[in-house]
């Protein structure tokens, strides 16, 4: 009797140990699974991209290539400042709003207004990219009768704002309520301390939001297809059809020339290059903090 | 006689101990019992829920008092309402009466920065903010509204604070390091020092070594008994700590939850009297370790 009882017990143990082993495999080969994606993009985006790069394709613009003429490869500096122009005009806009927002959500939240705020900052959040553009084209680009960069940088900033608005939020409420009361308890209004005790020890939280909300938008095409239109001079004109990095790829992809092929891997090698380096730049800032 | 704290009391040890800080040069302080805080018939509702009902207690002048008590039975409510700490919490109602010399604390043409000003706090988890040692303790001297000093004065006052918090010497080398850096004792005092530097006349503690080691808790009882002893502050300190009120204050009072659950005051007197002849039951058994 004890025997059986033994036996039941171990086979109920070896049944354990083998769904336990089942369930880690499936675990870790999903896991990668998932990252074969990744490694795949970043390898062969080196791969295409690497050849593209040199001097030239950092410092000159557009050169016309024709077919059966060996042409110089021209480069990318006018989708280079395009981009840095259109994502910091970007970044002017969204980040004062969505910060501002951020705070109201976060220190004065209460009644349905919040509520509501959270419900359209989610909604727009999912917004499809190509919906913002579209919008942007008929309320900017149809009135003005002019494509432009700014319009662009309007269609990006709608995109970060509702980023920048929940990641501050959330970093404010991370910090500690009886940091609020202290201040309070020295004869500190709101304000006054959202601004010098809140916001100083959130604000390494709130540049990480600021910079992801960046990274994601450099990246856009969508909206930029229809409100930048693209430029193959280099232009600091934000009032006027720019060239992006995205948007270049995009429309180099698509030209029958194998060098203009090589420069949109080159222009993706550059925007993959910057995301990758702001997500270790962000883990970078946030360890410091945790540290 | 359940409201036997409504009569005044006299703290004997504070009598005893105010000739001795006499003989080392303390600013003189007057032997007869003033009351600082005078708090009548104060009762806080939280929504529906009475948290204090009908609390009647003076807290004297220049001595340390401690309210004790069972979880939830008020003790942090009623400290909070002394300086108007629920003024911001939405559905929190006082009604009653606090006075602070004689002064109405509630009322509306009464400032609670004002108050919050003549009453600071400091609660039960140090709560240092995330800035310099030096700007932790200045910040209720910069904020916005009060009295314009100049560099010199703020440098001062945040001395002669962190001095009294007993913590000058171990921090006056590095004044400019974040507050973050200094030990959970350290913190604690750092977060007395930044309630001293506005000057005010009474200091509330809500369990402020409920966070701390022994060796920290020893060293803010001890700078308790010295900011009523040589600098003529009121202490007022809630603790669930029994020894520490019997260590720490002159005057005790005992609180404890009643039939429909409110907070209430049992019975208050010297800390002597009471810890070792309480008047009502109720104070007996929670000192004798039979409830709560």
């Amino acid at each position: 009797m004890f025997d059986t009882v033994a036996n039941a017990a171990s086979v109920r143990y070896r049944r354990r140990v083998w769904v336990n082993r089942l369930m880690l495999g499936l675990t870790i080969g999903s896991t990668a699974v998932a990252l074969v994606p990744l490694v795949l993009i970043l390898s062969y985006v080196v791969r295409q991209g690497v050849g593209a790069l040199s001097v030239g394709f950092f410092t000159e613009t557009f050169r016309p290539v024709t077919i059966g003429v060996a042409g110089g490869a021209g480069g990318v500096l006018h989708a280079i400042v395009g981009s840095a122009l259109i994502v910091g005009a970007a970044l002017l806009l969204a980040t004062p709003l969505g910060v501002l927002a951020g705070i109201y959500l976060a220190e004065y939240r209460s009644g349905p207004a919040a509520t509501v705020i959270r419900f359209c900052t989610d909604v727009l959040s999912a917004m499809p990219s190509i919906v913002v553009g579209v919008t942007a084209y008929v309320l900017i680009v149809q009135r003005t009768r002019q494509f432009s960069g700014l319009a662009g940088s309007i269609a990006l900033a709608v995109l970060m704002v509702p980023v920048i608005t929940r990641t501050t939020e959330e970093i404010l409420q991370l910090v500690p309520q009886s940091m609020r009361e202290a201040a309070a308890a020295l004869g500190a209004p709101r304000w006054w301390t959202t601004l010098t005790v809140v916001l100083p020890a959130a604000l390494g939280g709130i540049a990480t939001g600021v910079l992801l909300a960046m990274a994601r938008a450099a990246g856009e095409t969508a909206p930029l297809l229809v409100t930048v239109l693209g430029n193959n001079q280099l232009t600091f004109d934000i009032f006027g059809p720019m060239q992006a990095l995205p948007l270049l790829a995009y429309r180099y992809t698509e030209q029958p020339f194998a060098v203009l092929n090589e420069q949109a891997w080159g222009a993706a090698l550059i925007l993959v290059v910057l995301v990758l380096g702001t997500n270790i730049l962000v883990r970078a800032l946030t360890r410091r903090r945790a540290g | 006689m359940q409201q036997a704290g409504v009569t005044t009391v006299v703290p004997e040890r504070r009598i005893h101990l105010a000739v001795a800080g006499a003989r080392d040069d303390a600013p003189a302080i007057p032997a007869a019992s003033e009351v600082k805080l005078d708090i009548r018939k104060l009762t806080i509702i939280y929504g529906q829920r009475v948290a204090v009902r009908d609390i009647d207690l003076r807290i004297p002048a220049q001595a340390v008092t401690a309210i004790i008590g069972p979880s939830g039975s008020g003790k942090s409510t009623l400290l909070r309402a002394l300086n108007r700490m629920h003024d911001d919490v939405p559905g929190v109602r006082v009604t009653g009466e606090v006075l602070l010399d004689g002064q109405p604390v509630y009322g509306p043409e009464v400032d609670p920065v004002e108050v919050r000003r003549r009453i600071g706090m400091v609660f039960q988890r140090p709560n240092p903010f995330a800035k310099s040692i030096f700007d932790n303790v200045a910040f209720g001297l910069t904020v916005f509204g009060a009295r314009r000093l100049s560099r010199r004065e703020v440098a001062e006052r945040v001395e002669r604070a962190l001095r009294q918090a007993a913590l000058w010497d171990e921090v006056k080398d590095r004044l400019d390091q974040p507050a973050t850096s200094l030990s959970g004792g350290q913190q604690q005092r750092l977060c007395v020092a930044r309630a001293l530097a506005v000057e005010p006349d009474v200091v509330l503690l809500d369990e402020p070594t409920s966070a701390l080691d022994p060796i920290a808790t020893g060293r803010i009882e001890q700078l308790m008994r010295e900011l009523v002893e040589q600098h003529g502050y009121t202490v007022v300190v809630v603790t669930h700590n029994m020894q520490q009120a019997a260590r720490v204050s002159d005057v005790t009072a005992f609180m404890t939850v009643d039939a429909s659950r409110a907070g209430t005051l049992v019975e208050v007197g010297p800390t002597a009297r009471i810890f070792t002849n309480p008047q009502d039951q109720r104070t007996e058994d929670y000192i004798t370790g039979r409830v709560g």
